[in-house]
């Protein structure tokens, strides 16, 4: 390999190296951080925020965003628990199905009457949230840990916590979609181009409700996982995890304009934020100069996405 | 009057029209509606998000957005109660410069470093969420001066002065928007952001200016807030972005730019008063509040890019 790939290659994955530097400075620094419980603390994080920016990343790629994912995860975590008594498919299948129809209505009103779908989705967020506060009278909803619901986290396979499980699985399926398939490719040319992809054939406002579909579906599932795990769902569960998963995404790599992004990006990002957040919380910093960092952190995404574009606009 | 014309008129003045049906309706099923009392607290609610919603005009005219209005006038008005103690005007000024430097702040990253102003101001409300938390240590902080509490509490000729404050900026902007050269350039740029650059309008001043402004009538509510309110609380202004943008949207004025203006606004922020009010008289659950409002906003983005949308096809 000759220098001037090498140093392409190193280009390509500046977030991976990011990420090594950090994980390298707080096991230096903190010796809680290289405790294994840790490790189990961070996946665990992982996870949930995980699938919701995997999900979230279709939108992205499609030239989108969506708003209102905490809000699903928030509906989807609290109907499962109330119908917990009713069985494990009704509460788990009906919320799902309702998650998805959350992601039509979303797709629907964008591609119909061509609206911003920040504004949209940031409507989404109030009803949705809304809808589970009429749902629960604003009750916290508490799930019976003896429930055949609460073992789908807790039990192994292969002895590996089926929480790894799923988010590994569904990461692959969710990769392999976005890059091995033709809705996958189709994504890209919808968020890269929508006129020319609608001119040479592709059918933009499909692709693109799906997109809206597979991420409410994906925020269904963590707050699934999330309530199987805990027992318990908070009416404000999932507030704040669009923006978590917002830069998550961005601090990824993967453009906000659409057209560009990858699943690997999403992951890279995504651990990069718990990390991080990890890392202050065992350096014992205060809560809200977490949030600080958050916020900043999301406006340096913007930046860089926007001086990567131009860069390539340029040349 | 031909029946084409008639037509037309409804259309134009379609908010005008459901203002008068709904204060019809809520007469007619409350009687506690039609009170001077009650249209006082009406104005007095709307006077707070209303100032805010003229600076949102401004930037929404153009094209841009800010979505960090809520938590800049909640950390306005947390300024104010932390510093109280070492007097009231120093607590006010430096309350309202920090609104005015958050302005600053957004107006200076989306005109020099030209992002888009969405992303950035998204950003800059979690920042803003955060510094909140920060100061208020994730509590609710009571006011200890009670001289304080006169501007949003008291009334000037039985109209309270909040109304007051709302509606002479409310005229203010009406004259600059319609009498001034940065009026015009604000409907220009919003009409077509390359071309006023070629016409000569310095269109990232006129931006940059905007946001200072809006800056500026925020840290006006915040200190309306702190004073009606006397506490500072990390839950203050988490909904106002929504309220604002359905109110101004629900007016008329459209999310693309160069269409509407300041008197739409004043008619969408009192339908949408008019509104949260007739919720609460007739006695809808407060669960259902947020579900109705997120739903007005879907519901007229939709008309709204409706109208867009078969413009464009004719």
């Amino acid at each position: 390999m000759n220098k001037e790939r090498f140093k392409y290659h190193l280009k390509q994955q500046t977030i991976l190296i990011i990420l090594l530097a950090l994980i390298g400075i707080l096991a230096l620094v903190s010796p809680s951080f290289r405790d294994p419980r840790n490790f189990v603390n961070i996946i665990r994080k992982v996870n949930i925020i995980g699938i919701i920016s995997c999900g979230l990343t279709f939108p992205l790629v499609s030239g989108g965003l969506d708003l209102s994912v905490g809000s699903v995860f928030s509906l989807v975590g609290a109907l499962a628990l109330m119908w917990q008594p009713k069985g494990l498919f009704i509460a788990i299948v009906i919320p799902l199905i309702i998650a998805c129809a959350i992601g039509i209505f979303n797709g629907f009103v964008i591609n119909k009457f061509n609206v911003s779908p920040i504004i949209v989705t940031l409507g989404m967020l109030s009803v949705v949230q809304g809808i589970v506060l009429v749902v629960t009278e604003g009750r916290n909803q508490l799930g019976d840990l003896d429930h055949p619901y609460s073992s789908i986290a807790k039990s192994n396979l292969l002895g590996i916590n089926n929480q790894i499980v799923f988010f590994i699985v569904i990461t692959i399926i969710l990769g392999m979609l976005l890059s091995r398939t033709t809705f996958g490719r189709y994504n890209y040319l919808v968020g890269s181009n929508s006129e020319a992809a609608d001119i040479a054939g592709v059918r933009i406002n499909r692709i693109r409700l799906l997109a809206y579909v597979i991420s409410a579906l994906c925020a269904g599932i963590a707050a699934i996982i999330s309530t199987s795990r805990i027992a318990t769902a908070r009416p404000y569960a999932g507030q704040g995890f669009e923006f978590e998963a917002i830069t998550a995404v961005l601090i990824g790599g993967n453009s906000i304009g659409g057209g560009k992004g990858s699943i690997y990006n999403t992951i890279l990002g995504v651990f990069i934020i718990i990390i991080l957040i990890n890392g202050m919380i065992l350096l014992s910093l205060p809560y809200a100069t977490q949030i600080v960092v958050k916020g900043s952190l999301l406006i340096l995404a913007v930046f860089i996405d926007f001086r990567i574009r131009q860069r390539k606009f340029v040349v | 009057m031909t029946k084409r014309k008639f037509l037309n008129i409804i259309n134009k003045q379609r908010i005008l029209i459901a203002i008068i049906i709904l204060v019809i309706y809520l007469g007619l099923s409350s009687e506690n509606f039609v009170s001077y009392g009650n249209t006082v607290n009406i104005l007095m609610q709307i006077s707070i998000n209303g100032i805010i919603a003229i600076s949102m005009t401004i930037l929404l005219l153009q094209g841009e957005i800010d979505l960090s209005v809520g938590y800049n006038m909640s950390l306005v008005g947390t300024v104010i109660i932390l510093l109280q103690g070492y007097g009231l005007g120093l607590a006010v000024v430096c309350g309202m410069l920090t609104g005015i430097l958050v302005g600053v702040i957004n107006g200076l990253i989306v005109t020099k470093l030209k992002l888009d102003s969405l992303p950035v101001t998204l950003g800059m409300m979690v920042v803003l969420n955060g510094m909140v938390l920060w100061l208020t240590k994730t509590k609710t902080i009571r006011g200890t001066v009670d001289s304080f509490l006169f501007l949003g509490n008291e009334t000037f000729y039985s109209v309270p002065y909040p109304v007051m404050i709302f509606i002479i900026i409310l005229l203010i902007f009406i004259l600059i928007i319609r009498r001034t050269l940065f009026g015009r350039n604000i409907y220009a740029i919003g009409g077509n952001k390359i071309a006023s650059r070629f016409f000569g309008i310095n269109v990232d001043r006129t931006r940059f200016i905007s946001f200072v402004i809006t800056g500026f009538l925020v840290s006006i509510s915040g200190v309306i807030l702190a004073s009606r309110l006397n506490i500072a609380s990390p839950n203050l202004g988490k909904d106002t972005p929504l309220f604002v943008i359905t109110a101004i949207l629900l007016g008329g004025t459209s999310l693309w730019g160069g269409k509407g203006g300041l008197v739409s606004t004043f008619q969408g922020i009192l339908l949408f008063g008019i509104i949260s009010n007739g919720l609460r008289l007739t006695q809808v659950p407060v669960t259902w509040h947020l579900l109705i409002k997120g739903f007005l906003l879907i519901l007229i983005v939709s008309i709204d890019g409706y109208y867009v949308k078969r413009a464009k096809f004719r």
